[in-house]
């Protein structure tokens, strides 16, 4: 795997942002505002280390490997037969070039969002901790770093969910969000442990090679595939584990650009990338995850639609444009959804924090309803966003388009005509739900003075996510006259126009470009262009995709754009509002489903294994109050030394048990 | 025939026994000298404390010298194995003691020390026996203290009183159970071979029925002192009620000693020829990895649910020993190790935070634990982690390494339920780990300031031993090859 | 047939007469059970309480203490007997020994294990 050699720029990489969030976790209080430029500096630092060792990353080892490119790095032998280390591969330069260099625009930006914040230097400490994490997940050449990285990802989502925890439903969806994903990282444990059964090693490149050698007997590559899947369905927000990610949107809006859309949900994507020789070898893998990214990209495209506030239009468009990721690797298209995560960074990270701009000169509004009109008093924020929208939805020659339409294109060539149908639907109704955003959020009129009830929203003050009316803790701290610079908060959305606007351009001409020289050495043959394989050309499907987006947007104009829908917009909205389908306003009843499904059964599991197995004893007076409802707690209170009889009984059966074994086996 | 007193040597090798059996007699002395006002508590801990020191500090000695032999006409056996075991014991006894100083009661300090150290060098004389003699001999030292200890509750409410008075009895009255089976399979033993001495056992052909029967015997004292299912239905009762510290005590040292006696006799005895012999072993051992795991989802006493989680992780240790490989040994020592540090060290925790007077291990002490007390917090989520098996932790690699051996050994099964097994406790663990960790109105959570803060001493080492040894594992695994 | 197949026959004869003599009669006698029948005695004073009464914890103290004491001297007979040919070594030994029983029997006196309380 890679050349083999001292590469102390990586931990340069790795470290920084860790050595960030230890002095500023430890002095904190000391460096107040000092705190976000340390931060910033330990992200910069990571992000200069890593253009230096960018050369190293690309070039090619000995023949004959399983990645003959990249570079390899050992760290320690954790025990005999057991060597952990760096990787550092196009793939992982990919996702570090994405997480210091929007994490860094990110950082930046807090600086002027979370202003003021009584837990500033928290904040930071937390988000350089979050970078660390996802790097070790990235960096790492084995499953154990990796599953450490991903453990620690998970932990700092959960602090900075919660990161204003003074607010009950913050703390819900941190909860919410560590639950769904432990789920997902015993799913990778159950691997790793699948993993060591199998080829006795934790390394990449051993299972990898296992896969050429036919090590994994009948469905254990299946088993190993979906075991990992698991993980990345929960990282990733997939169906039917994706509910934490809208709820997630409780943390400060930079921590969602960060880690809710542009870094950690990815986090799914680049592990079915790197372990791509598994899933070649699993037809069935391909196909599970084919099909659950492209009802993830569906589904959150629909439930887009019934959203009305801001955050939470842009989660479920984040679910929807991983769904298309995941079906992009899914189906073998490597480079193509490694793209889509390349370029939806920046336009995601964009979208999101031009929504902060908005939220923050709206004190805190996140319901789009009580916006509008806002395109002559944030001219900035409006072109930012439709830009980053357009991207999004896959306007030519934005970066969206490029990445997008690979994906979608690639699904027909390897022959899975269903999901292209979802992928160019999808598309239209991206497009849709996406200006529908922009129409009701920029224009017409303003109508934040306006009774919210007119506008047909209910129970305000119950509504889980319309923080305007709770008032972020900061505000009290710090009265607005000593707002931050603007600039603060403009300058890193500046910059990410370049990639959201030019991003796609790496990817112009075919097998000559840069992108496919850049991964072709990683995922070999299996990314190279197959002529003839789909019923019609590229351009072709361009063409279909590209009249299909339009079609969105003329039909989200007529309903919220045109001068007819804006003139009477507070009567529209308000209709929309109650006449909304409990569908979708309840997410398709995903949260009842998981509750009835899982959490009712396993509790009541639970509880039956509590009285069946545990044979209720100890004094009554200790548990009575828990047991006096069951009939067995009652029978078992009255008689003390009947339990001893009965324990003896069962260990008297237990070495009957033993005896009968025993004779049978002396006898023979 | 009058036989010749033993060498001085003979004596040297059970140096560290004797050094464990006699500190308790300073302890009570001590107890009596030492005048009303003085700090007595802290003096028999300690003394206790630097008596375990002092038998370790040899032990080590020992194993550096390579004064490997048996002694007394193979009744004891030091070696490398011996001397592993009897260092696990050691360990385990200090933290113990350590767990013992927040209990507030001048008079059961004293008596409960000293028991606790006779205790440990019952398991350390079952960690070095030859023959059946000394197995039993052990067996007895050990129990005989534990049980008076069960009983030993400081001041306590009356309820408290009474759950420890019948945790104690019924660990009498089992065991005995247990013991009655035991000697009967030794009996049988000796009826087949004519001697107690287990090397004198390994030469008796393959199905010979006595011998047989005598081995099937044997083993349900084995599974019993293991607490695998269905022997273990005494475990969670005695862990509830026993005093903490005693809890603690046992989930180690009784199992380490009955591990040890398993696996001299397995490997001594039964080695690869006798696979037949042992199979139900490896049954019950399965089984506890699953229905240890499930009971330990719906408890709600700290204790009681270590007991079960116990269960499981002596499943998964007796698991590693499938197929008798080399191998397997090793990693059943490291897994043991670990689990020493990890499972003492989550004790060390609830010792901590748990009332004084009541010794109230609910699991709703946890909540809100980690904006309290944000280092302990975070040292038991270390440990429930690594209980759990998920990086970077000692039970992770320990899982791991277990895995390999089982597969290795051809029992693909056990590795299939300890993956299972796994599964649930995760649930079991995770739980925990939520509780302390989700936000809570600290304003109805009684603040408890623990009476001593010896155990943390006790958490910090094992904290560190628990991450050290997953993050760089090789540092014991690498020693332990030389231990035969 | 192997050797111990007799004791197997042996076994199973007693566990099934054992067995057949416990639950024949239930199954075989007439029963006409009246209250006079079912009292404990036949003359005599009703009992009162149940038969297992508890005794002061303070009488199985002192038969423990007895005990101890009894086995000391029971050891000390053959090794008063033999006291010439083990020599120094049985000495050594049976000091030690009793050094251990004094230390204990010194914690129970301090300790108030010998008073009737």
């Amino acid at each position: 795997m890679g050349i083999e050699g001292q590469y102390p720029l990586l931990f340069l990489i790795w470290l920084a942002p860790f050595a960030g969030a230890i002095v500023i976790w430890a002095l904190g209080p000391k460096l107040k505002s000092w705190s976000g430029p340390i931060g910033c500096a330990a992200i910069g630092v990571s992000f200069v280390a890593t253009l230096a060792s960018w050369a190293d990353a690309v070039r090619s080892g000995p023949a004959g490997a399983t990645t003959v490119v990249g570079a390899h790095q050992t760290m320690v032998t954790w025990i005999k037969g057991f060597a952990l280390g760096l990787l550092w591969d196009p793939l992982t330069l990919v996702w570090t070039l994405i997480i210091t260099g929007v994490g860094f625009l990110i950082h930046f930006y807090s600086m002027g969002y979370m202003h003021g914040d009584r837990g500033y230097p928290r904040f930071f400490a937390y988000m350089n901790f979050f970078v660390f994490a996802m790097l070790t997940l990235v960096l790492a050449d084995n499953f154990v770093v990796l599953l450490v990285g991903w453990g620690l990802v998970g932990l700092a989502s959960f602090f900075l969910i919660g990161f204003w925890f003074e607010r009950p439903s913050a703390v819900a969806a941190a909860t919410k969000a560590f639950v769904m994903n432990v789920v997902g990282d015993v799913g990778i444990l159950f691997a790793i442990f699948i993993l060591v059964a199998v080829v006795g090693s934790v390394s990449f490149a051993d299972a990898f090679a296992g896969v050429q050698a036919h090590a994994y007997n009948g469905q254990l590559l299946f088993i190993a595939c979906a075991a990992l899947f698991v993980g990345c369905a929960a990282k990733s927000a997939q169906v039917p584990l994706h509910s934490w990610l809208p709820d997630a949107m409780e943390g400060p809006t930079p921590v969602s650009a960060l880690i809710h859309a542009a870094t950690m949900v990815t986090a799914g994507v680049y592990l079915i990338a790197r372990c791509w020789p598994m899933w070649q070898g699993s037809a069935d893998a391909r196909e599970l995850v084919g099909v659950i990214g492209g009802l993830t990209a569906l589904l959150g495209a629909i439930l887009g639609i019934g959203q009305w506030d801001i955050k939470r239009i842009l989660a479920y468009s984040t679910m929807s444009q991983i769904g298309y990721m995941i079906m992009g690797v899914g189906v073998g298209a490597y480079d193509g959804g490694v793209l889509h995560f390349f370029t939806h960074a920046f336009f995601k990270a964009q979208l999101f924090l031009t929504a902060g701009i908005v939220i923050h000169a709206l004190h805190n509004e996140q319901d789009v309803r009580r916006m509008g009109g806002l395109r002559a008093r944030e001219p900035f924020a409006f072109w930012s966003m439709l830009v980053a929208t357009l991207s999004i939805c896959g306007f030519p020659p934005l970066a969206g388009f490029f990445s997008k339409d690979a994906v979608v294109y690639e699904t027909l060539v390897k022959g899975h005509p269903v999901l292209y149908a979802i992928g160019v639907l999808t598309a239209g109704i991206t497009a849709y739900y996406m200006f529908r955003m922009v129409f009701i959020t920029f224009f017409g009129t303003y109508r934040g003075e306006i009774d919210p009830s007119s506008l047909g929203i209910r129970h305000p003050e119950l509504a889980g996510t319309s923080a305007g009316l709770l008032k972020h803790p900061h505000d009290e701290a710090a009265p607005h006259e000593e707002h931050a610079p603007a600039w603060l908060m403009t300058a890193p959305v500046a910059v990410l126009f370049v990639g959201t606007i030019f991003a796609g351009f790496l990817d112009l001409g075919g097998t000559n470009s840069f992108w496919y020289g850049l991964l072709q050495p990683v995922f070999g043959a299996t990314i190279a262009p197959v002529e003839g394989a789909a019923p019609f050309s590229e351009l072709a499907s361009s063409a279909l995709v590209f009249i299909v987006v339009l079609a969105g947007i003329g039909l989200a104009y007529l309903r919220y754009g045109s001068t007819a829908a804006l003139r009477d917009s507070v009567a529209r909205l308000r209709n929309e509002s109650i006449r909304m389908f409990p569908l979708l306003t309840n997410a398709f009843y995903f949260d009842a489903a998981i509750d009835a499904l899982f959490v009712r059964p396993s509790r009541a599991f639970g509880t039956f294994f509590g009285v069946v197995v545990d044979p209720l004893v100890i004094d009554g007076a200790v548990r009575e109050a828990r047991v006096s409802a069951l009939w067995l707690g009652h029978l078992f209170r009255s008689f003390q030394t009947g339990l001893v009889r009965a324990y003896a009984l069962t260990i008297v059966f237990g070495a009957a048990a033993f005896i009968v074994y025993y004779a049978v086996v002396g006898a023979h | 025939m009058l036989a010749q007193p033993f060498p001085l040597s003979d004596y040297a090798a059970i140096l560290p026994l004797t050094i464990v059996a006699t500190t308790p007699l300073m302890i009570l002395l001590l107890d009596l000298i030492l005048p009303k006002g003085a700090p007595r508590r802290d003096a028999a801990v300690a003394v206790g404390i630097a008596g375990l020191l002092l038998a370790a500090y040899v032990l080590v000695r020992q194993y550096l010298a390579h004064q490997f032999a048996p002694a007394f006409g193979f009744g004891f056996i030091l070696g490398g194995f011996s001397i592993a075991f009897s260092l696990i014991v050691v360990a385990a006894a200090i933290f113990s003691l350590l767990m013992v100083l927040p209990q507030r009661d001048d008079e059961k300090v004293g008596p409960s020390c000293a028991l606790m150290l006779w205790s440990a060098a019952g398991a350390m004389l079952m960690a070095g026996a030859g023959d059946l003699m000394t197995i039993f001999l052990g067996l007895e030292i050990l129990s005989l203290a534990l049980y008076c200890l069960c009983g030993m509750v400081l001041r306590a409410s009356p309820v408290r009183l009474r759950e420890a008075r019948e945790s104690a009895l019924k660990y009498l009255i089992l065991s005995s159970m247990a013991s009655g089976f035991m000697l009967y399979g030794m009996a049988l033993l000796f009826g087949a071979t004519g001697s107690v001495n287990l090397a004198a056992l390994q030469a008796i052909p393959a199905g010979n029925p006595v011998f047989a029967m005598g081995c099937g015997l044997f083993m349900i004292g084995v599974a019993f002192k293991l607490g695998l299912v269905p022997f273990h239905v005494w475990m969670p009762d005695v862990f509830e009620g026993a005093p903490l510290p005693v809890t603690a005590f046992m989930s180690v040292v009784t199992k380490a000693g009955m591990l040890a006696v398993f696996a001299r006799f397995l490997y001594g005895v039964l080695g690869t020829d006798h696979q037949a012999l042992i199979v139900p072993v490896w049954i019950v051992a399965g089984l506890s990895m699953l229905v240890g795991n499930l009971a330990a989802l719906s408890q709600i006493d700290m204790k009681r649910l270590l007991a079960y989680s116990g269960i499981a992780q002596l499943g998964y240790i007796v698991a590693a020993l499938a197929g008798t490989s080399t191998l397997g040994m090793r990693y059943a020592l490291f897994y043991l190790g670990a689990y020493t540090f990890m499972n003492l060290g989550a004790f060390a925790v609830v010792a901590l935070i748990s009332r004084d007077q009541e010794e109230d291990s609910h699991l709703s002490a946890f909540s809100g634990l980690g904006t309290r007390h944000p280092l302990l917090a975070a040292a038991m989520a270390f440990f429930l982690l690594s209980l759990a098996g998920l990086p970077p932790t000692a039970g992770f690699i320990g899982k791991i390494l277990i895995l390999a051996s089982t597969v290795a050994a051809g029992y693909q099964w056990l590795a299939w339920l300890l993956i299972a097994g796994t599964a649930i406790s995760v649930y079991v663990y995770i739980k925990i780990v939520r509780a302390m960790y989700v936000p809570v109105d600290l304003a109805h959570i009684r603040e408890i300031r623990p009476l001593s803060y010896a155990p943390w001493i006790a958490v910090a080492v094992c904290a560190v031993a628990t991450i050290a040894l997953g993050i760089y594992p090789a540092a014991l695994h690498d020693v332990l090859p030389r231990i035969r | 047939m192997t050797p111990y197949g007799p004791v197997a026959i042996y076994l199973a004869v007693a566990l099934v007469a054992s067995l057949a003599f416990c639950i024949l009669p239930g199954l075989l006698a007439r029963k006409k059970p009246n209250p006079v029948k079912s009292e404990a005695y036949e003359c005599g004073v009703e009992p009162t309480s149940d038969v297992s009464g508890r005794f002061p914890v303070r009488f199985y103290l002192i038969a423990m203490l007895f005990v101890v004491f009894d086995v000391e001297a029971a050891s000390f007979y053959p090794w008063a007997v033999q006291m010439h040919a083990l020599k120094l070594f049985g000495l050594i030994e049976m000091v030690t020994f009793v050094v251990v029983l004094a230390i204990g029997y010194a914690y129970v006196w301090k300790r108030g294990g010998f008073q009737w309380r």
